[in-house]
């Protein structure tokens, strides 16, 4: 797993790619971007 | 306004935090049943490439579209105890009822959507399935939940969204800002001692 100085980027990743999907999955808007 | 409880959160919270913090916040966020998500995102994906082509599935795609929101809210609500979530479910609740009692589409009103790109206007005036929307009239129940906020210039981007997607994107806010900052709060408690 890399590691940024103790920071676990993968981790990181994985949390972005959870919480963008909790947003463009639940999401209303029209025309999303 | 999709993305902006996001990248404002992030902003605002890595000059409150600082970029070392802020990043090793970030990676120590674990969200119950988080993996749901990018699930229930691929399997709309699915949906709406298909519902323009196989029959029987865009018969049934308003329905499928409610499952992926009542597996969301299930999944928030497991999350309710992190600060923020409580908005996030309301807003996500607030798209989810107005899209039952309207057959499962998001109402966008005309106005709201006359914003776009004057395709999209037709396309809601000829009723075509667009992902998952249609256009508000007279018959729309609960209309103040639809897509009637219209987002333009000077905004960078052109949209219409919903009360619900505000108070979504304020509880990513709060919870953003909740995250990054517990853990500036902690060390700084550590090193205190």
């Amino acid at each position: 797993m890399k590691k940024m100085e103790g920071i676990k980027v993968s981790r990181i990743v994985l949390n972005a790619v959870i919480v963008a999907s909790v947003v463009i999955a639940l999401t209303s808007g029209l025309k999303i971007g | 306004m999709v993305y902006d409880g996001i990248v404002i959160g992030l902003i605002v919270g890595f000059i409150r935090a600082g970029w070392r913090s802020g990043l090793t916040a970030l990676s120590q966020i674990r969200i119950k049943g988080g993996l749901i998500f990018p699930i229930l995102l691929v399997l709309q994906f699915c949906l709406f490439y298909l519902q323009d082509r196989v029959a029987w599935i865009e018969q049934i795609s308003a329905y499928l579209f409610m499952v992926v929101y009542v597996a969301g809210l299930y999944v928030l609500w497991l999350n309710r105890s992190f600060k923020g979530f409580w908005w996030i479910f309301a807003g996500v609740a607030m798209n989810f009822i107005v899209m039952v009692v309207n057959g499962g589409r998001m109402p966008v009103s005309l106005e709201a959507a006359s914003v776009l790109d004057p395709v999209y206007v037709q396309m809601l005036k000829d009723g075509t399935v667009m992902y998952k929307h249609a256009l508000l009239d007279e018959s729309t129940r609960l209309p103040f939940l639809g897509d009637i906020i219209p987002l333009t210039s000077p905004y960078p981007r052109s949209q219409a969204i919903s009360i619900g997607d505000v108070v979504m994107n304020i509880g990513i806010f709060i919870y953003l800002q909740h995250v990054m900052l517990a853990y500036k709060k902690r060390t700084s408690l550590v090193e205190a001692k």
